[in-house]
């Protein structure tokens, strides 16, 4: 391999690598934040009171 | 989208635009790439110690968000900078390392940045993480004017400015605005990311302790 050709695909492959970094933790932290949000919404935390009363049951 | 067109301009540019060099031949278009990742490695560790200033004085994590943002481009640009001067040396000077002062000074950098992410790593609160990683970079943005200058305040093989006909000056200004905006996008998109984490903490914390 030619030492141009060496240069500029090690310089994109390392861009292309922390862009697809940051994709996967966009995905992961937006799923994160959709479960959070859904639990939120429907009051459904470990530690909320209609949980607990459920766990009583 | 307009990033990746810029882009394709500016590999246009190098490989088929700019003229061969005629002592170096086509290796000599590594200069493209390095002076545009050396350069934003150097913007981003100024940018670094300037968001570090800005909590110091704010006391505002968002300002930490920027700089830890703006130090992880940096580090990548930083050791590309390396490695494709390394690459280069290797054509021009059949090293591919030598303790000159431009050299030495860019290894310097890199080391301030692994530096940076290592203290930050070893702390465990946000707030000490933040104040300890604005010291560091305040403090270290001291070695940007000595990157710059060495060519100039010391005697040693790097040159002081590629030496370029007037076309190959416009493919170098193309590039390193091509690479400039992705960087930025990509710093952009980090800082953003640091954003949400910090959000989904405090939801997390909120939920742990049985608020809803």
């Amino acid at each position: 391999m030619d030492t141009l050709t060496l240069a500029y695909g090690l310089v994109w492959m390392s861009v292309a690598l922390y862009a697809g970094w940051l994709g996967v933790q966009q995905r992961r932290l937006t799923r994160r934040l959709v479960l959070l949000e859904t639990e939120q919404q429907s009051g459904r935390g470990p530690m909320s009171a209609r949980t607990q009363s459920s766990r009583a049951a | 989208m307009a990033v990746g067109i810029l882009l394709a301009t500016a590999m246009w540019l190098v490989f088929d635009f700019a003229p061969e060099e005629q002592t170096m031949g086509v290796v000599q278009k590594i200069v493209y790439v390095h002076v545009a990742v050396a350069w934003f490695g150097l913007l981003a560790f100024i940018a670094t110690a300037v968001a570090g200033l800005g909590f110091l004085v704010r006391r505002d994590l968002g300002w930490d968000h920027w700089a830890r943002a703006w130090a992880e481009v940096g580090w990548l640009c930083s050791t590309l900078t390396l490695i494709t001067g390394s690459l280069w040396a290797h054509e021009a000077w059949n090293t591919w390392w030598t303790w000159d002062p431009r050299l030495t000074s860019s290894l310097i950098l890199w080391t301030l940045y692994a530096g940076y992410f290592l203290i930050r790593g070893s702390l465990t609160d946000g707030i000490q993480q933040a104040l300890v990683g604005a010291v560091l970079a305040i403090v270290g943005v001291a070695d940007v004017p000595l990157v710059i200058m060495a060519t100039r305040w010391f005697r040693g093989v790097h040159p002081e400015s590629p030496g370029m006909e007037p076309s190959m000056h416009w493919v170098l200004l193309g590039t390193v605005v091509a690479f400039t905006v992705l960087f930025v996008a990509l710093v952009v998109r980090r800082r953003g990311q640091l954003v949400l984490i910090q959000r989904l903490d405090v939801l997390e914390e909120v939920r742990l302790a049985g608020y809803w």
